[in-house]
C-alpha cells in the first residue's frame, strides 16, 4: 500500500465577518497517498480554494480560522539532525534545532554544530530508542507528532527518519514556514501575477530552494537553471536570468512549477494551476505536473472546475458543494456511477462527443448558495429538485456506494438509480 | 515655502504624466532598434538599464538630471573644498571689501563679478556656489534619515494592518498635524543650533510622508498573488515585506525622495530665511535671500535674484526628474 502522505478529518475553516460566519469549508475530510492525484471539484466558492489554504494555513486570519479539525502530515526530518537531537536529549541539553531539509548542522545554544557520519549501528541503536521513546521532547516538530517512528533507507544508507505524523492545525507560524515549499508546496492559478514582476525569474527559484536547503547562492542558481530545464524551458541557462514579464504565460506557469518542485515536497497543491491558459498550453501543463510527480513521486492536490482535467490526471475526485464534501470517490466511480445530485448537474452540463449534435446541455438551476445563510442541512437543497422534507434539516451521514466511494445525500440508493436513469446524460449507461 | 516641504505628500498629481508618458513610451511609434535586433538587446536589460532606456526618451528628466548632476558635482566640491581648506570659488566668499559697495547696496553684474556683490562687496557668485553645500548636504541627509525611518515603518503598517498599522499611522498623523516649522523650531531648540541639527530636524519630520506614500502601495501590492507564493514557499513575513513588497512599491517613493531632496532644500532655506537655520557667516541660499530681501526695494535686484534662482532652477531639477523617473519605473507602463 502506498504511503499515506496527508490524512484530513472533519477539517472546517470559518470567516467571522461582520455580517456573520461564513463557513467556507464545513467538517471536510479526505486524504493523500504518495504518487496520487486528489482532484477537488466544485463550482466557485464551494471551498475548493480555502480547503487548499487551510492545508498551507495561509488562510488569512482574521478573518478566517480553521475552527475544527485535523491535518495529519507525514513529516520527516534529516538523520542528522534526529542523530543530534537524540544525543542531545540523551544527555538531556536544551537543543534549538533547525529542522530545514538538507540542513547537516544544528544550532545548539548559538553554536553550530557540525556533524560528521555515523556508523549503522548506532543509527539503528537511535531510531529504537526514538521507537520506543515514541516522540521526544526537545525537537520543536516533533512536540506535536504522534506515532511510530519510521525510517527509511535508500540504497543501504540512512537518508530520512519519519518520525510519524504531525498535525498541521497544531504548528505554530514558525513550524508551518518550515512545512510549507518543502513538504507542501503550492502552484497558483494565474501565472501572470504569481511571479514577482521586480526580480529575475531564477532568484525567485533560488529563492525557494535557499529558504529550505543550506545550498550556495552559485548551486542554487545552477539548480534553478536544471529545473527551468526540467520543465519543458528551452534555452534555460538564459531564461533563468530573464524577468518575469520576458516570459510568456505558459513559460511562467512552467517557472512556476519549477518553483514549486525545487525542494522535492511531498505534497503539491496545484490551485486551478491550468485556467489563466490557453487550452493547448492547458494540455502541456497538465502534462508537465504529471511528469514531474512521477519523477518526485509526490502527492498532488488538484483544484478546478474544469472536469476534463481532472478526468485526465486524477486517481480521486472529491466534488465539494457549499463548503461541503457532497461526494467522494475514484475517477471512474464519478464519472460512470455518480450518487450525488449535484455531480449529476455537473457531468450534465458537459458537451459531450457522442451524443447528437442538437443537444442541449443541461444546466444546474440557480447559483450557489449565499455560505453565510447555510443551515444544517444539505447547501444544495434549494437547487436539487429531487427534494426531501430532511435534506433542509441537517446533513446526512457518510454512505459507502462503492469501494473508496462515498456520498452525503438524504436519497435512498435505489430511488438515486432510478432518477439517474431518467436523465438524458445517464440514459445509455443505465441501459 | 511650507506647501513645498517634505511634509506635503502629493507628488502624484502634477498634470505632468500625460506630457512625459506619451514621448517616454512611444506605443504606436517606430521602434527605435530594428526588430533583428530587439531579441539580443533584451537579453542583457536589467532593471536599471531598462528604467535608463525609458527616462532616455523623456527630455524633460533629461534636464532635471542634468541640472542634478551640476548641483552634485558643484555641491560636492564645494564639500571636498570645506573639509580640505581650500577654496574652489572666484574670490574668497566671505572676503568683505567695502570698495566694492561703495553706497552700502553692492554693485550689480560686472566681467569680475558675473552675480554682482552684495552690501558688504562680497562676490554673489562665490556665495552661491558656496551654499550649494548645505542645500546638498540637507537634500542628502535629511532624506536619507526619513527614508530609513519611512521605508522601515510604512511597510510594517501596510503589510500587518490593524493594531500596528494604527498605531504607526497614527503617529504619522501627528507629525503630519503638528505645525511644521513650530516643530523643527522645537527641534533645533533642544538640539541646539548648527547645521548637522537641521538635517536631523528635517529628516526626522518628514518621515511620515515617506511612510505613508509607501504604506499605500504596499497596501494594493500585498495582495498579489506572488505574495502569496512567497509566504506559500515558507518565507517569513520580514522577508516577504521587504524583499517582495518593498521593491515592488519604490516607484512612487522614488518620486517622493526626488521631490523630498527638493522639498528638503526648501525647507532648510525657509529656516535660514526665518533665521533658525544656517547661521552667518556660513552662507546658504535661504539666510542669502533673507538677508538681501531689504536691499530690494533700493534697486539691488541681483543679490535677490540669484540665489533665488539657484534655489528654484535646483529644486525644479529634483522634481522634473522625479516625474520622470517614476513614468520609467512603473511596472504597469512596461510594454
Amino acid at each position: 500500500m502506498a504511503e499515506r502522505l496527508l490524512d484530513v478529518r472533519d477539517l472546517s475553516t470559518h470567516f467571522f465577518t461582520y455580517a456573520g460566519v461564513v463557513k467556507a469549508v464545513n467538517g471536510v475530510s479526505f486524504s493523500l497517498d504518495r504518487g496520487q492525484t486528489l482532484g477537488i471539484v466544485g463550482e466557485s466558492g464551494s471551498g475548493k480554494t480555502v480547503t487548499a489554504m487551510s492545508i498551507m494555513r495561509l488562510v488569512p486570519d482574521p478573518p478566517g480560522r480553521i475552527v475544527h479539525g485535523k491535518m495529519d502530515l507525514k513529516v520527516d526530518v534529516d538523520m542528522d539532525v534526529v542523530r543530534t537531537v537524540v544525543d542531545l536529549a540523551q544527555r538531556d541539553i536544551a537543543a534549538k534545532a533547525d529542522l530545514r531539509g538538507g540542513a547537516n548542522s544544528i544550532v545548539l545554544d548559538g553554536q553550530e554544530l557540525v556533524l560528521s557520519a555515523q556508523n549503522e549501528d548506532r543509527l539503528t541503536a537511535i531510531v529504537k530508542l526514538l521507537q520506543d521513546k515514541g516522540s521526544h521532547h526537545r525537537l520543536p516538530l516533533q512536540a506535536a507528532a504522534q506515532g511510530p517512528v519510521e525510517a527509511a533507507r535508500d540504497g543501504g544508507v540512512w537518508q530520512r527518519i519519519s518520525v510519524g505524523r504531525t498535525d498541521l492545525v497544531k504548528l505554530t507560524n514558525d513550524e508551518m514556514r518550515v512545512i510549507r515549499g518543502n513538504d507542501i508546496a503550492m502552484i497558483f492559478q494565474d501565472p501572470m501575477t504569481s511571479l514577482n514582476p521586480v526580480f529575475k525569474v531564477g532568484d525567485q527559484i533560488v529563492e525557494a530552494i535557499r529558504l529550505h536547503q543550506g545550498k550556495s547562492k552559485k548551486e542554487a542558481w545552477l539548480q534553478a537553471a536544471q529545473l527551468l530545464a526540467k520543465v519543458g524551458i528551452p534555452d534555460a541557462d538564459k531564461r533563468v536570468r530573464q524577468y518575469p514579464h520576458e516570459f510568456s504565460g505558459g513559460m511562467r506557469q512552467r517557472a512556476m512549477i519549477a518553483m514549486a518542485i525545487s525542494c522535492n515536497p511531498k505534497i503539491l497543491i496545484a490551485d486551478e494551476p491550468t485556467t489563466a491558459l490557453d487550452v493547448t498550453i492547458q494540455a502541456q501543463i497538465i502534462e508537465v505536473v504529471k511528469e514531474m510527480q512521477a519523477q518526485y513521486d509526490s502527492g498532488v492536490i488538484l483544484i478546478t472546475h474544469d472536469l476534463g482535467v481532472v478526468a485526465e490526471m486524477s486517481d480521486e475526485i472529491m466534488v465539494m458543494y457549499g463548503g461541503r464534501t457532497v461526494e467522494y470517490g475514484p475517477v471512474d466511480e464519478i464519472f460512470y456511477n455518480p450518487h450525488h445530485p449535484y455531480t449529476w448537474g455537473l457531468l450534465g452540463s458537459l458537451p459531450r462527443l457522442d451524443l447528437a449534435e442538437k443537444t442541449r446541455l443541461t444546466p444546474i438551476k440557480g447559483s450557489p448558495p449565499d455560505l453565510l445563510l447555510l443551515g444544517g442541512g444539505c447547501p444544495f437543497s434549494g437547487r436539487c429538485g429531487y427534494e426531501r422534507p430532511e435534506c433542509k434539516e441537517s446533513w446526512p451521514e457518510l454512505e459507502i456506494v462503492g469501494i473508496g466511494h462515498g456520498v452525503h445525500c438524504w436519497i435512498p440508493p435505489e430511488e438515486r438509480t432510478v432518477i439517474r436513469s431518467s436523465l438524458p446524460r445517464f440514459k445509455e449507461t443505465a441501459a | 515655502m511650507s506647501d513645498a516641504g517634505p511634509g506635503s505628500d502629493t507628488p502624484v498629481a502634477p498634470p505632468m504624466p500625460d506630457v512625459v508618458g506619451s514621448s517616454g513610451r512611444g506605443d504606436g511609434a517606430p521602434p527605435l532598434i530594428s526588430p533583428a535586433a530587439v531579441p539580443e538587446a533584451r537579453k542583457s536589460l536589467g532593471l536599471w538599464a531598462d528604467t535608463w532606456r525609458r527616462l532616455r526618451r523623456n527630455k524633460l528628466a533629461l534636464v532635471g538630471l542634468a541640472i542634478i548632476i551640476v548641483f552634485m558635482l558643484v555641491g560636492l566640491s564645494q564639500i571636498i573644498a570645506s573639509l580640505a581648506h581650500i577654496q574652489l570659488t572666484p574670490y574668497d566668499p566671505n572676503g568683505v571689501n567695502y570698495s566694492l559697495s561703495p553706497k552700502g547696496i553692492g554693485v550689480g553684474p560686472s566681467w569680475h563679478h558675473p552675480f554682482g556683490t552684495d552690501y558688504l562687496g562680497r562676490d554673489i557668485l562665490s556665495r552661491t556656489i558656496v551654499a550649494s553645500r548645505i542645500s546638498m548636504l540637507v537634500g542628502v541627509i535629511a532624506v536619507a534619515i526619513a527614508l530609513v525611518i519611512g521605508l522601515a515603518l510604512g511597510p510594517v503598517a501596510g503589510y500587518y494592518g490593524g493594531f500596528v498599522d494604527t498605531v504607526i499611522m497614527r503617529m504619522a498623523d501627528i507629525f503630519f498635524a503638528f505645525p511644521y516649522i513650530l516643530f523643527v523650531l522645537l527641534l533645533l531648540t533642544v538640539l541646539g543650533p548648527g547645521f548637522v541639527n537641521v538635517f536631523i530636524a528635517i529628516g526626522l519630520l518628514s518621515w511620515a510622508s515617506y511612510a505613508r506614500i509607501n504604506r499605500g502601495s504596499v497596501l494594493s501590492v500585498k495582495s498579489q498573488e506572488f505574495v502569496e507564493a512567497a509566504r506559500a514557499q515558507g518565507a517569513s513575513d520580514l522577508r516577504i515585506i521587504f524583499r517582495h513588497v518593498l521593491p515592488n512599491t519604490m516607484a512612487p517613493v522614488y518620486v517622493a525622495i526626488a521631490m523630498g531632496v527638493g522639498g528638503a532644500i526648501v525647507t532648510e532655506a525657509g529656516l535660514s530665511f526665518l533665521g533658525i537655520g544656517i547661521q552667518p557667516p556660513d552662507a546658504s541660499w535661504g539666510s542669502m535671500i533673507s538677508s538681501y530681501l531689504s536691499y530690494f526695494p533700493a534697486g539691488s535686484w541681483w543679490m535677490l535674484a540669484f540665489p533665488s534662482v539657484a534655489l528654484v532652477v535646483t529644486v525644479f531639477g529634483f522634481i522634473s526628474f522625479g516625474n520622470g523617473l517614476r513614468d520609467a519605473t512603473d511596472p504597469k507602463l512596461k510594454e
